[in-house]
């Protein structure tokens, strides 16, 4: 067959296609139950770390998770609850845009919504060094049993006010955009959290 | 074979280094190399897509008809990326959260189509598998070098450990009183593109030097 002809190349091109598309979907249906897997343990991971319940690597999750955790559908969103020492915690699932796209979080409170117990990061695509460290130990410690403003608010990065006062948190350093769009997520689901739990406060 | 094995290890690691001598593949080595942890994963994954695709390209390379073959390229980079970023989501979960948008941004370095164009297009298979597998491996080292001395600057650690902890040299002696001041331009791309700046400096005048005996 003529090489330089269009029959062979269309020809090539269809079978070269094929070939690599076809292999592709091979791996992917082997390994996709094991990313759905992995995706619902990150989940479960990022809960018990909201709620700043100790765990002792990936095995011991599935196990605590469902030991500790309920949940309960309050005007169709979905709240974890996490009863200790008396105290009953809730946190929902936090999604909204971050600087380059979706960052999805935990974040759990206190009955009253008066502070934040902590926040644990699910998926994000920031960027890897600035806005990416969102998801660094040292920017999440900041929110645990973190008291919140008067107005039930929290500022992500405050030029003015210093991180010991009620509400306030550092920002991430070269990356004031993550920063500021995640202390605006933050906020609409303190917001959603207060109407869903506020005015009886306990709980029920 | 032997021999010209060894010439392409010389060459692409030093006197034709991706980075500083073709300056190819810079937009990564601006965007990845503050945090030496992602630096290196980044790099071994470009290292295994270099050398897979040279290796497919060069297998290929006489069925596929010269008009179509840079679109044949492509498509053989984005499956080995693609299988890159589903074994790392499937099985090293930890580093694919790390990495995030990165493993699809490899996709785009310059350095895998230019040496299956430039190498892989006229060469045996596994001479090509070589020539990618140290084309990846130059573009390693370079970017290792330039994460190294940002991170080690930008937030004072080395692969996630402090050096500076209270301003003092592995802790022993005070070497920053009142405590390490973060460089923040190092932290930002900038930086990296100065010290790309100064490293093909350094690189270029060795070079010249050696070139006069």
């Amino acid at each position: 067959m003529n090489k330089k002809g269009l029959l062979y190349t269309a020809i090539i091109t269809f079978v070269i296609s094929f070939v690599f598309i076809f292999i592709l979907s091979l791996t992917n249906s082997a390994v996709a139950q094991q990313i759905e897997q992995n995706k619902s343990l990150d989940r479960q991971r990022a809960i018990l770390s909201a709620f700043g319940i100790a765990f002792a690597g990936n095995e011991q999750v599935y196990g605590i998770y469902n030991k500790e955790i309920t949940t309960k559908k309050i005007k169709d969103t979905e709240v974890y609850i996490h009863k200790q020492n008396g105290e009953t915690h809730y946190a929902v699932i936090m999604q909204g845009q971050g600087l380059w796209s979706t960052i999805t979080a935990v974040i759990a409170v206190n009955s009253a919504v008066t502070k934040v117990v902590g926040i644990a990061i699910i998926s994000q695509n920031e960027t890897p060094g600035l806005g990416g460290r969102i998801d660094e130990a040292w920017f999440k410690n900041q929110f645990r049993n973190k008291p919140l403003t008067a107005q039930g608010t929290i500022t992500v990065g405050s030029p003015t006010a210093d991180t010991s006062q009620a509400g306030v948190v550092d920002g991430i350093t070269a990356a004031s955009q993550t920063s500021r769009l995640f202390g605006i997520i933050v906020n609409k689901y303190l917001a959603l959290l207060h109407s869903l739990l506020g005015g009886s406060n306990n709980g029920s | 074979m032997a021999a010209k094995a060894l010439q392409i290890t010389k060459e692409n690691l030093w006197t034709n280094n991706p980075i500083f001598i073709q300056i190819l593949g810079i937009c990564s080595a601006l965007a990845v190399t503050n945090n030496l942890i992602n630096t290196s994963i980044m790099s071994i994954g470009l290292i295994f897509v270099t050398g897979f695709t040279n290796l497919t390209v060069s297998l290929l390379k006489n069925i596929i008809p010269r008009k179509i073959r840079m679109i044949v390229q492509t498509l053989i980079i984005a499956f080995y990326v693609i299988i890159v970023d589903m074994v790392l989501r499937a099985f090293l979960p930890d580093i694919n959260r790390a990495l995030g948008p990165y493993i699809g941004l490899i996709i785009t370095n310059c350095i895998i189509m230019g040496r299956a164009e430039a190498f892989a297009g006229g060469n045996p298979p596994v001479l090509s598998l070589w020539d990618g597998l140290t084309s990846g491996a130059g573009y390693m080292g370079v970017l290792m070098l330039v994460a190294f001395v940002r991170e080690l600057f930008g937030s004072g650690t080395v692969f996630g450990f402090a050096v500076f902890p209270d301003g003092r040299l592995f802790g022993l002696f005070t070497l920053f009183p009142g405590g390490f001041e973060h460089w923040i331009i190092m932290l930002m791309p900038p930086s990296a593109f100065f010290l790309l700046g100064i490293i093909i400096w350094i690189a270029k005048t060795i070079m010249l030097k050696n070139g006069k005996k």
